[in-house]
């Protein structure tokens, strides 16, 4: 465990020492910003031309849902979003350490790949933990001036960590079969954006196949974290994603050692 | 050459996926199909062949035994896994977190679907606005059930699909209309509401139709009144039809017999008696494996007292009254006031089928009470269904109420709480179930939707009575209202905040740490 803290700290630093963190975190607070302002302001507007339909035709305003109409959308729109930013979180965690040699120290240091890999994905998460709890602004203004369900919402942000897990363990298996940093980043993206439209597949596609594209869909086992439903299914699917991801990361990093 | 054949193996392996692939997504494994799967295995066997020295010289390498050790152990945990997430596919705990539960179907739609034996797919043709709402509870059902398929289809921008399903003549429909389909048959509605959407589905996956008929002739309600009224039971009817009843009037003076087509007899509020052959004709349908409903009014002698007792349930004579009282604010003070109603309101409900997680309040209009007659009965299953508050009471002296208007608890009156409700079922020999009211006013046209749960009352007793516990009432669920209310300056400080200030901040936060590191 010590190890793994180790590994943990030395990698967090690393983010924040550099100004990758905050680009990252400023460049996804701005886009997630800009679509709460936009659900916020369509919204109101909605709700004032209903309530004017209503009074004209004098009956009382029907009943309007901020669950429905902002917080759901706005936490797809963040869930999405994260597949675009995520890969550039993981893309150094292996790279550097392979493109600066001192993946060779980390591999001849007294701590297990396991631990190696346990701490670098416990270092990009817990970056992506932070970048995702800022976002907490947008339901706490929403629960100062209205009147949200808050059991959904944290549901959802629940959906929101555990899909960033499963992906930043993607990112870190790619980060670790290669050195190039760029390369890292676009696999990366590449291999979550095909995880994200393969339930388009399932669309053209019937029976057993159509149901397995969009069982892997990483987005579609979100969309219940949206609505406010927590089903241990979706969970199952994303631990396993993450678990299977770190895994080949471990035994890319493993194969290092004999086949050099 | 050789270099341009190594990579080639993988290029037959991959262009021998690709022909599944383009087999499978366009459904039909077609000659472009099988060319490719041909083109990739004659790549892979030819580069084999040309690589095979290499080939075998590379598997008794050491590394090549490390990386066949690797590949074994990776398809190992894929596999553990893929097992993993199937049983969780199957048996995963689901919870609705939304305060009002919008997302959760009842309790019956769960067993419905959980029970579905047939595959049925659901084609919903809505607008485009209702897509997410209808999506999110088809989506329920289809988790409830491997074999509940569905399919939203907007006909403003696919108006072929009408054709599709309604023929090349069809050119307009009925937003939203829902048809569902299965080997058996089609049924269709015009309803995106749960309860239309389940009771549909357990129409296409029945094969019979119960019928149901109801006596005439001695005064009782009517299913064709001229209008809805007190004396009709038009709504009933027709809830009982979108349930896949069928339900016929009949009159047993000239037949003598329940024909032997109906499942369900219901006596709705007669007037006067029923002469002796009729009785002995019910006792025969009921002693034959009938079921019978009889709602009977107070003040009434219906002839089938003798019937009912032998079926363990004592019709009182009476009228249950309930007593409210409240207190006015006047000139002197706090008074109370007292005042009578003839129309008592559940207050508890029994254990029984009918009743079950039945949480509405029924409401009955004069209504008689019942006592069971002998509670240590075994060959009968009795179960009081309803019962009145302590406040009421059975009163025995309708002469005076009638032309006094007075009424009081008196000795020789029913204390309550009584009972209004009594269902009772065979234990032994042929099946027969009964169910007695002391009222019959509570499902008619001008009641049954007054009290919120007289209708779902009514229909639940008739539906254990055709042994379809399964067959459902759920009210929709009301919307709920979450409003937000922000001015326009709090608006613009929003959007200053969260869209400039904070990542502004956050990204000269970056800078400054990284200018004080270099």
């Amino acid at each position: 465990m010590r190890n793994i803290m180790t590994v943990l700290g030395r990698d967090f630093k690393s983010y924040f020492s550099s100004p990758v963190a905050y680009v990252v975190i400023g460049l996804f607070l701005m886009i997630t910003g800009v679509f709460f302002y936009l659900l916020t302001s369509s919204f109101l507007q909605y709700a004032v031309n209903l309530q004017w339909q209503a009074a004209r035709m004098r009956q009382p305003a029907p009943p309007v849902n901020v669950n429905h109409m902002i917080l759901r959308p706005l936490f797809s729109n963040i869930s999405v979003v994260t597949l675009f930013v995520l890969p550039m979180i993981t893309m150094r965690s292996f790279s550097e350490d392979k493109r600066t040699g001192t993946m060779e120290l980390l591999l001849t240091s007294p701590v297990t790949t396991a631990q190696i890999v346990l701490g670098k994905f416990l270092a990009a998460f817990a970056l992506y933990a932070i970048m995702v709890l800022i976002t907490w602004v947008y339901p706490l203004i929403i629960i100062l001036f209205g009147e949200p369900d808050v059991m959904p919402i944290a549901v959802s942000y629940l959906g929101i960590l555990a899909m960033g897990a499963a992906s930043i363990a993607l990112g870190i298996w790619v980060s670790s079969m290669t050195e190039n940093q760029i390369i890292s980043a676009m696999g990366t993206f590449v291999a979550l954006l095909f995880l994200w439209l393969v339930g388009w597949f399932s669309h053209f596609s019937t029976g057993f196949l159509g149901g397995f594209f969009n069982y892997i869909s990483i987005i579609e086992h979100f969309d219940d974290f949206a609505k406010g439903i927590f089903d241990t299914g979706h969970l199952v699917y994303y631990l396993s994603l993450g678990g299977i991801m770190l895994f080949f990361a471990h035994q890319s990093i493993e194969s290092l050692k004999w086949r050099s | 050459m050789t270099k341009l054949w190594r990579g080639s193996i993988f290029d037959g392996l991959g262009i021998l996926f690709l022909g599944w692939l383009y087999g499978v997504s366009i459904v039909k494994f077609d000659a472009i199909a099988w060319i490719l799967i041909a083109a990739g295995a004659v790549v892979f066997i030819l580069s084999l062949i040309g690589n095979w020295r290499r080939f075998v010289s590379s598997i008794e390498d050491r590394r090549a035994l490390l990386s066949l050790n690797a590949f074994i152990v990776i398809i190992l945990v894929i596999g553990i896994i893929a097992m993993l997430n199937y049983l969780s596919i199957r048996h995963s705990w689901r919870m609705d977190a939304t305060a009002q539960k919008e997302f959760s179907l009842s309790r019956q739609t769960r067993s419905i679907l959980r029970n579905l034996e047939d595959d049925v797919k659901l084609i919903a043709f809505v607008d485009e606005s209702q897509f997410s709402a209808l999506g999110d509870r088809l989506r329920e059902y289809a988790y409830y059930s491997g074999k509940f398929e569905y399919e939203l289809i907007d006909p403003i921008s696919e108006p072929e699909r009408i054709r599709e399903f309604f023929g090349p003549d069809k050119q307009y429909l009925d937003l939203p209309t829902l048809l569902l389909k299965t080997s058996l048959k089609d049924e269709q509605i015009n309803s995106v509401l749960e309860e239309d959407v389940t009771n549909a589905l357990i129409k296409v996956t029945r094969e019979e139709k119960h019928k149901i008929y109801l006596t005439q002739g001695h005064g009782e309600k009517t299913l064709y009144p001229d209008q809805p009224g007190m004396e009709g039971y038009q709504f009933a009817r027709e809830s009982l039809e979108k349930q896949y009843f069928d339900v016929e009037e009949l009159n047993l003076y000239e037949k003598d017999e329940v024909p032997s087509d109906g499942t369900i007899l219901v006596v709705a509020g007669p007037m006067k008696r029923f002469a002796e052959n009729e009785v002995s004709a019910i006792g025969k349908f009921l002693d034959g494996g009938g079921n019978l409903l009889a709602l009977i009014d107070p003040e009434v002698e219906s002839g089938l007292e003798a019937l009912v007792r032998d079926w363990n349930i004592q019709l009182n004579d009476d009228m249950v009254l309930e007593s409210h009282s409240s207190f006015v604010l006047s000139a002197t003070g706090l008074s109370r006031r007292s005042n009578v109603s003839a129309a008592p309101t559940s207050a508890e409900y029994g254990e029984h089928k009918v009743t079950k997680n039945f949480r509405f309040a029924t409401s009955f209009i004069k209504t008689r009470s019942l006592d069971v007659v002998d509670e240590e009965q075994d060959s009968l299953e009795t179960t009081p269904l309803v019962y009145t508050s302590r406040s009421s009471w059975g009163e025995t002296d309708l002469n005076a109420l009638a032309s006094q208007g007075k009424a009081s608890l008196d000795e020789t009156d029913f204390q309550g709480p009584t009972i209004v409700a009594v269902a009772v079922e065979k234990t032994r020999g042929k099946k027969g179930r009964l169910i007695v009211v002391g009222d019959s006013d509570f499902a008619s046209d001008v009641y049954i939707q007054q009290a919120p749960g007289n209708l779902d009352f009514f229909l639940n007793m008739v539906s254990w009575l055709a042994e379809q516990e399964d067959l459902i009432s759920v009210r929709p669920k009301d919307p709920e209202n979450r409003p937000l209310t922000m001015t326009m300056r709090q608006q613009k400080l929003t959007l200053f905040f969260l869209i400039i200030l904070l990542p502004l901040v956050t990204v000269r936060w970056g800078i400054h740490v990284y200018t004080k590191r270099s």
